[in-house]
């Protein structure tokens, strides 16, 4: 028992090769120098000698050994264990000194881990050994055992010890390692994504401890894309690659055991490209893992330098990689890669900036001379057309990079760990561009993110322009700018030109408020100005309402402004919040009007007067020319005759010439002195007065004629008039009643008054001889035409009145018929006094 | 014997002008006062087969205007009485009256008044080159 015990200690030692080298050595020597056999040797171990040696050696080891023997019962089925021996340390562990013939079961602390006694029954008869590592929580405090138990004749050996320390020094190089395992799985993730070479991890199928297939377990996109191979997932190389089974199963054993990782190029004829291949053993997941990396190699080949800056990549992934410990972690992160890194491509690809990550690139001095391209996004790649850009250097892809000074931000970047975020133009195709980048530290290197903001860039400035321009407009511009609210009743805004205009600043203004109305408008005007802003209100974008109104300026002056305004701002409710008005000093241009009004006016009367001069002239010429011709001639034959009868014939003439010329000079003076008064007297003028003034004035011929005048006034009794003109109509009508008169009946006149819209209506009629319209017609009240050779004077009477009575509107109408009488009807318009 | 007549609504300046042309030996003279009577009398004119050799017709009157009473004439008359000639005596002072008047070939003069005698005396030599 004590020779088996010990074959037993000699093969459970072996992994504390040290111990067994020395006691074996020991042992050895021993026997050497006795120069015994093995067995002898062996034999002589009952010695006491050996039995010390042995406790010696128990007492020394560390760890915890117990040897049991089965107690069976009738039946033969293990009871319980009794100890044969057990080593210092189990003693110690357990507060015994003395275990011998003590009963496993009763005693052993160790029966307090479930099922021990059961893994010791069993590997006493099965003889299959028992591993395992407990875990224990006794006080808050974590222990743990690390137990093997081997079959030992009838009984079993049982070595345990305390691995507490090792586990948690294990697990703090677990946790490490994962941290590294993670920021090396970011890199991965980063790495794995930017691979362009399809990753796939495969697992050897075992037959007989032969690795007879090999099953694919997991694929990156890229694999798909590379292979061609979809839905490869849980299949068999056999199947999907028969061509390569039995290759890649030598290299996986190679792999295997040398734990190398070997790379092969090949052509893959079940897709007809080039493939490099590499292959490392993926220990951490399980001994017969393996990674493949796949790479499309059929371009490549042309390309070696890509292929190169790769592989590399990759044994630094694969190295990082056989860091990790911690199989179900590395699962886990396995699986939490693969959606990070679809999720990451996703995210990069989406946007619309470019994405580009550069590693420094350095020289035997460490500094930076240049970048290389990690990773870029699928807006770079595009962006550039320059085909791949990944291992592809900064300078090689950007020619200008240094002398644009882009080269030199980034390494300032990386160097200063500073964040740069600025917005340069960039020649880009030999159009220059406006970006806005943002280059960030990562590592050593830097990640860039750019956008093309020449767009914006453009809007920017044209907006700025505008403003400028805008501000300018406003600024410069002599009208008065405004916007006003309606609802608070206050300018919100107003530019210069209220100064230079009126002498308030904007800020005076804007004080004003809701007093602005009050202090700054004309109270004509105020009425007006508040109903046009109630109903701007609904004004309407792009319509314009404009009104007329004085404003005072700061020193009292009024201005005559015309202000132009149109919808500005919308209120919440959709009516008009805010109008936009600009207004413009009309004052002189209102001045101006006035002016103009006047002249016109005053050319109207000019025209007037010039048209009774010219017919003053021509009457003067004229109808005083006639008497005096008459006159000459008169004289001429006095001085030619001796006849006494004829000459005292002519001599008779001379009266009536006289007074022809008289009367002719008399009424062309009427006309002078008519229009020299004409302007000033207005009067409200009683018909009634004026008739008996005329009848007055016309004396003896009225007296003479005695005519019987009938007269009505009663509608209209009055009127405001110049009363130099309307004692001119009177004294005209009634004279040509006079003069016109009919010699068989007594003459009658009869005038009325009356209103006829906005007239007042003057009816002269009488009983005369009536004018033969249609002969005389148009020449009626043209200038000294005297319509009927019996009349004596100047004809120019009723082109006179007419022209009075015309000159603020009025008119004169004419009826008449032969032999019974004339009707003249003179409207007049009344003046506004 | 010399046939005048005499247009103007100037009754007193007609009766200076018919001493004068008595004269100088004028003695059948026709005056009218207005353009109806005129018309009157050249008809009766025409009737009698008899027109005067000298017209004196002023130019402002009232009603028919000296003008329009030698356009009528012209128009209607003068194939009766070509050796007819009118003299324009106005009180007119301008030239477009006076060049008016002398677009008629039937006016001979266009004069001034008052007509003196002498001035009288020149016309009749004048028309009397003119047959009758």
């Amino acid at each position: 028992m004590k020779q088996k015990v010990y074959s037993l200690l000699y093969r459970t030692f072996a992994i504390n090769a040290p111990v067994i080298f020395i006691v074996y050595n020991y042992i050895f020597m021993r026997n050497a120098f006795q120069n015994k056999s093995v067995r002898e040797f062996r034999q002589g171990v009952n010695d006491s000698k050996c039995k010390f040696w042995l406790q010696t050696l128990l007492d020394n080891t560390l760890m915890s050994i117990m040897a049991l023997k089965a107690i069976r019962d009738k039946k033969g089925t293990i009871i319980d264990f009794e100890y044969m021996f057990v080593s210092k340390i189990a003693e110690a562990s357990v507060n015994r000194t003395d275990h011998t013939s003590r009963y496993f079961l009763k005693e052993f602390p160790g029966a307090k881990i479930p099922g021990l006694f059961d893994h010791c029954v069993k590997v006493t008869e099965t003889g299959i050994p028992w591993n395992s590592e407990i875990f224990d929580e006794a006080e808050g405090f974590k222990s743990w055992t690390t137990i093997k138990t081997i079959k030992l004749e009838d009984g079993c050996l049982i070595m345990y010890s305390d691995i507490t320390e090792r586990k948690n020094a294990e697990h703090e190089i677990r946790k490490m390692k994962e941290e590294l395992a993670k920021r090396a799985t970011d890199k991965y993730q980063k790495f794995f994504n930017s691979v362009n070479e399809g990753f796939c991890l495969m697992e050897a199928e075992f037959e007989d401890h032969k690795v007879v297939d090999l099953i694919f377990r997991e694929v990156n996109p890229a694999f798909e894309k590379n292979t061609g191979l979809h839905d490869v997932v849980n299949k068999p190389v056999s199947q999907v690659l028969p061509s390569f089974k039995q290759n890649w199963i030598n290299i996986f054993t190679q792999v295997a055991k040398t734990g190398e990782a070997v790379k092969m190029e090949s052509y893959i004829s079940e897709l007809s490209r080039w493939y490099s291949i590499s292959f490392s053993l993926m220990r951490e997941i399980n001994n017969s893992c393996v990674a493949l990396i796949f790479d499309d190699i059929t371009k490549r080949k042309i390309s070696e330098v890509h292929l190169e800056i790769n592989n590399q990549k990759i044994n630094e992934i694969l190295n990082n990689i056989n860091v990790l410990q911690n199989i179900t972690a590395q699962k886990e992160t396995e699986k939490k890669l693969k959606e990070n890194m679809d999720l990451l491509q996703s995210i990069l690809d989406i946007s619309i900036n470019s994405l580009s990550v550069l590693k420094s690139v350095r020289n035997s001095h460490n500094e930076i001379i240049d970048f290389e391209y990690i990773l870029v996004n699928k807006t770079v790649v595009e962006s550039l057309q320059k085909g791949i850009l990944t291992g592809r250097l900064y300078t090689e892809v950007y020619p200008n990079a240094k002398e644009s000074g882009w080269f030199d931000i980034l390494k300032e970047v990386v160097e200063s760990s500073s964040m740069a975020d600025f917005e340069k133009p960039f020649n880009l195709y030999g159009k220059e561009d406006w970006f806005h980048v943002v280059a960030q530290k990562f590592d050593d290197g830097v990640i860039v993110t750019s956008s093309k903001i020449t767009q914006r860039k453009e809007a920017e400035e044209e907006i700025r322009e505008q403003s400028h321009f805008n501000r300018q407009i406003t600024d410069t511009s002599p009208d008065i700018l405004y916007v006003f609210d309606l609802v608070e009743e206050k300018i919100v805004y107003i530019n210069k030109s209220i100064y230079y205009s009126l002498g308030y600043s904007p800020e005076d203004i804007y004080a004003m408020e809701d007093k602005l109305t009050k202090t700054l408008f004309h109270p004509k005007d105020y009425n007006r100005r508040i109903a046009h802003i109630v109903s701007m209100a609904t004004v309407k974008p792009g319509e314009v309402r404009d009104m007329e109104l004085r404003l005072k300026d700061i020193k009292g002056k009024w201005h005559w402004y015309n202000i132009r305004e149109t919808f500005f701002k919308a209120g919440e409710d959709g009516s008009t919040k805010q109008i936009l008005g600009i207004g413009q000093d009309i004052t002189d241009k209102k001045e101006v009007q006035a002016a103009f009004k006047e002249e016109k006016t005053r050319n109207e009367e000019l025209r007037r007067i010039n048209e009774l001069m010219d017919t003053f002239v021509y009457a003067a010429a004229h109808d005083l020319k006639a008497p005096v011709a008459n006159l000459k001639l008169v004289t001429e034959v006095i001085n030619n005759t001796e006849e006494t009868a004829l000459r005292l014939q002519l001599q008779n003439k001379y009266p009536a010439i006289i007074k022809t010329l008289d009367n002719t000079i008399s009424g062309l003076i009427n006309v002078l002195a008519i229009e020299k008064g004409s302007c000033t007297t207005l009067k409200e003028l009683y018909f009634h007065d004026v008739y008996k003034v005329v009848i007055k004035e016309l004396g003896q011929e009225v007296l003479e004629v005695n005519p019987k005048f009938t007269l009505d006034f009663s509608n209209c009794e009055s009127i405001v008039y110049i009363e130099s003109y309307l004692i001119s109509v009177f004294r005209n009508m009634i004279s040509n009643s006079l003069k016109y008169r009919s010699q068989e009946k007594k003459l009658t006149i009869h005038i009325e008054s009356k209103r006829s819209g906005k007239y007042i209506l003057l009816t002269f009629r009488d009983n005369g001889i009536g004018i033969d319209l249609g002969y005389y017609g148009k020449d009626l009240f043209k200038p000294f035409k005297r319509f009927h050779t019996l009349s004596e004077g100047s004809g120019i009477g009723l082109h006179l009145i007419k022209n009075m009575v015309t000159k603020n509107g009025g008119k004169i109408e004419v009826e008449s018929k032969i032999g019974a009488g004339s009707i003249f009807k003179n409207y007049l318009v009344q003046y506004n006094k | 014997m010399t046939k005048v007549f005499i247009l103007d609504d100037d009754e007193l300046h007609n009766e200076l002008n018919r001493i004068v042309m008595n004269t100088v030996g004028i003695q059948e003279i026709d005056i009218r006062i207005s353009g109806k009577d005129a018309i009157q009398y050249l008809e009766d004119c025409k009737h009698d087969n008899s027109f005067p050799a000298l017209m004196f017709i002023d130019l402002n009157m009232p009603g028919m205007n000296g003008l329009s009473f030698i356009k009528l004439f012209e128009e209607k008359y003068l194939q009766y009485s070509n050796h007819t000639r009118i003299i324009m005596l106005t009180n007119s002072i301008l030239d477009s009256d006076k060049d008016e008047a002398m677009n008629h070939k039937s006016v001979l003069y266009f004069l001034n008044k008052p007509l003196t005698a002498g001035k009288l005396t020149e016309i009749l030599h004048k028309v009397e080159n003119i047959k009758v």
